[in-house]
């Protein structure tokens, strides 16, 4: 049996080889931790983090977005420093980290997580398009990641209670109903134009792509007639993937049922589709809005002559000129400056030179001008915060009015321009205040 | 409905129908001599309308003549993708082929999308319509039907009046015995795949005049469609894939205008419906051989 004084040294012994193991043990973890942690350091970036479509099917208008994104970064930090951050007492440096989502859901879901949890952005832009977006707004949500929807119009996305996405662009409800009020009011100022209005009031026929966005548009056009009085003739969904005779029978239906309007589409190809069957037909139309496809160049370059007169809704054109009002004072770069911007980093982002941008890169920028207009209100960079200061703020940039729905999300103020080819050229005729000519109505005949 | 609403609408379908048979003679082709199905066809009408589209930027030429140019690039493309890509597949067991056109579809879409984007393309080509005797008859239907008549009755001179097609026609009848005949088998199937990219490419060019947008998926459609209209026809027969094109143009047609089905956007169905009620009745199609 050991003596109680060699007990007291085994005991002290055995104590002093644990401390050191100890020791040792906390020495290495703390080596490869990186050393004894400290104070983090001075937050020098916000982090705008997002996918953008740089390949697949929707690669061009992604493009274009991403080009008026990288125009108000550009912006923001060589021409202002940054943006002032109360919390920091500083100017933060706008920092985009950015992938390419190819198109895809799967893929955009993926790398929003990366984004969120690897990455650790700050704020999110959503990705181009009402699919991706609807796609990635709740795995955002879920996060508490503050973002903004820029290319995702569709109504659908706002109507499941999120509550930390709000949209910059005008939503799918206003694209043909704005084309509609175009319309409206022009009869209401010439009202020898059509036979018996008011009283009697044009009949519509609304033939439209049965996908998600013209599916939307076309809901809220019925809506609008039924709210106004205005007959629907026909309303009816044809298939995505279309054939000629398919657009052909709705078009005679159409004309059968006498309607003096017809509206709805779905992209460039159902625009081109159904105005070349009307023409086939010979069948002559008061009025032809479609969505999407009249406000792009290739409508005319595709169509020729065949597209005069014909009408289209479009979020933005240049040349609008917005300046802003008492109730929605003017924010951030002017027009002028921010075609300037694009000019300079077309090259870099879509390989060639352009002399104005499509409307996806001003809807981008606007996006991103809410978002810096957001932070330096709020003074901080948390969630909860910058959706506290959207539901107040009411703004006009160069894109033109925000305003978002306190409950929901969606943008209320923004309006859509109307657009109509006139001798070639297509002309903003539509919202009244910025308006460049004056709609041309009926329709000219086919030539 | 009107007669002669009726009768407007036989027309237009009739119109329509030899461009949809047009567009299935490729096809149609290259299964009656090679035994395959290129799962790729409506990847090369996709092709077909960007040279259109590109002869028309780089030389103004219009889609009809863009023809002329279609129809040699396919030829060779077809000569090159058989010589070293598809020969390998012939005889082995269908899943290759299936894999391999597959393949093909993508890469060529995706080669597609870096040519030429994703943004909708066009070729302007606006032609005016006739009134006869109150009925609609757009000159492009017209236009469309004689240049697509006129490749077939090409093939058809090809077929029964050459020997180059004298041989076509019995390797597909018998390989075997075309090759006791003397009949230099690879070299004539490697003949018509070519033949059959390059109708297909030429077919293209027509379909473009009336249905204006190009763009990389554009094909999958028409794979769709051509495809139900090849086995109307009957696999393997250039005059049943006329045929069937046809029938196909007047039934879907008179479907629509007659409202014989509730809504426009259920239209996809007719050729599925057509496809099925031939599998069921006559599996062989209207023109092809029993036992097939």
């Amino acid at each position: 049996m050991m003596s109680r004084a060699a007990i007291t040294k085994t005991t002290a012994i055995i104590i002093a080889v644990v401390i050191i193991i100890a020791a040792v043990g906390v020495g290495v973890a703390l080596y490869l931790m990186g050393g004894v942690p400290t104070a983090p350091p001075a937050k020098e970036t916000i982090k705008v983090g997002f996918s953008i479509s740089l390949s697949g099917k929707y690669m061009t208008k992604g493009k274009y977005s991403l080009l008026g994104i990288k125009a108000w970064a550009k912006w923001v930090n060589e021409e202002l420093g940054g943006i002032y951050v109360a919390e920091y007492g500083r100017n933060l440096t706008v920092e985009l980290v950015y992938y390419d989502d190819k198109s895809d859901k799967a893929t955009a879901m993926r790398l929003y997580e990366k984004l969120v949890l690897e990455d650790k952005v700050d704020v999110c832009l959503c990705p181009y398009s009402s699919h991706l977006t609807y796609a990635v707004t709740p795995l955002l949500d879920s996060y508490r990641m503050f973002s903004i929807s820029h290319g995702g119009a569709s109504v659908a996305i706002f109507q499941r209670g999120l509550k930390y996405v709000i949209q910059a662009l005008s939503p799918t409800t206003k694209y043909l109903t704005d084309c509609l009020n175009c319309l409206k009011a022009y009869l209401d100022d010439h009202p020898d134009a059509f036979p018996g209005w008011p009283d009697t009031k044009p009949k519509v026929a609304i033939i439209y792509a049965k996908t998600e966005f013209p599916m939307s548009c076309a809901e809220a056009a019925m809506s609008w007639c039924g709210d106004n009085g205005w007959p629907v003739v026909l309303y009816q969904g044809y298939p995505k993937e279309f054939t000629p005779e398919q657009i052909a029978s709705l078009v005679e239906t159409a004309a059968d049922h006498g309607a003096d309007v017809v509206i709805g589409g779905g992209y460039l190809p159902d625009a081109e589709a159904i105005v070349t069957q009307a023409k086939a037909l010979g069948v002559n139309f008061k009025f032809m809005a479609f969505l999407v496809g009249p406000a792009i160049p290739e409508f005319y370059e595709h169509l020729g002559a065949d597209a005069e007169g014909v009408v289209g809704p479009t979020q933005w054109e240049p040349g609008m000129g917005y300046t802003g009002t008492d109730e929605f004072p003017f924010y951030g770069m002017t027009e002028d400056k921010f075609l300037e911007l694009c000019r300079e980093l077309d090259t870099e982002v879509l390989g060639y030179d352009i002399e104005y941008p499509s409307y996806h890169a001003a809807e981008a920028c606007a996006a991103c001008l809410v978002l810096q207009k957001l932070i330096e209100e709020a003074g901080t960079l948390d969630s909860d915060a910058l959706r506290a200061k959207a539901n107040e703020v009411k703004m006009t940039t160069f894109f033109g009015k925000f305003q978002i729905d306190p409950g929901t999300g969606l943008q209320i103020a923004h309006d859509m321009a109307v657009i109509q080819w006139q001798g070639g050229e297509k002309k903003i005729i539509w919202p009244p205040e910025v308006r460049k000519a004056e709609l041309v109505f009926p329709k000219p005949a086919w030539p | 409905m009107e007669a002669i609403a009726i009768v407007e609408a036989l027309i237009h379908g009739l119109l329509l129908g030899g461009l949809y048979g047009v567009l299935t003679l490729g096809l149609s082709l290259i299964f009656g001599v090679l035994d395959i199905i290129n799962l790729a066809h409506g990847a090369f009408i996709m092709l077909g309308a960007y040279v259109a589209y590109t002869m028309f930027v780089f030389a103004g030429l219009n889609p009809l003549v863009s023809m002329v140019v279609a129809f040699p690039l396919g030829m060779a493309i077809g000569l090159l993708l058989y010589r070293y890509v598809v020969k390998r597949v012939i005889g082995a067991p269908h899943l290759m082929w299936i894999l391999l056109f597959f393949g093909i579809m993508v890469f060529m879409e995706q080669a597609a999308y870096n040519i030429w984007g994703a943004e909708y393309k066009g070729v302007p080509f606006s032609l005016p319509t006739a009134n006869l005797g109150g009925m609609a008859i757009p000159y492009s239907y017209v236009v469309g039907f004689v240049a697509a008549m006129g490749m077939a009755f090409g093939l058809y001179l090809l077929l029964y009046r050459t020997r180059i097609g004298k041989a076509i026609r019995a390797v597909a009848q018998d390989r075997e015995a075309a090759a006791l005949m003397g009949i230099n088998v690879d070299k004539i199937m490697g003949i018509a795949f070519a033949l059959g990219i390059a109708m297909t490419m030429a077919g293209a060019c027509i379909l473009i005049i009336v249905q204006p947008s190009i763009y990389p998926l554009m094909g999958h459609h028409w794979m769709d469609l051509a495809f139900c209209v090849a086995v109307l026809g009957g696999l393997g027969s250039p005059t049943g894939a006329l045929i069937g094109g046809f029938i196909f143009g007047v039934v879907e047609t008179l479907v629509l205008r007659l409202g014989l089905i509730p809504e426009a956007v259920l239209a996809p169905v007719v050729p599925f419906v057509i496809l099925i009620v031939t599998l069921l009745v006559r599996p062989e199609g209207l023109m092809g051989a029993r036992g097939r």
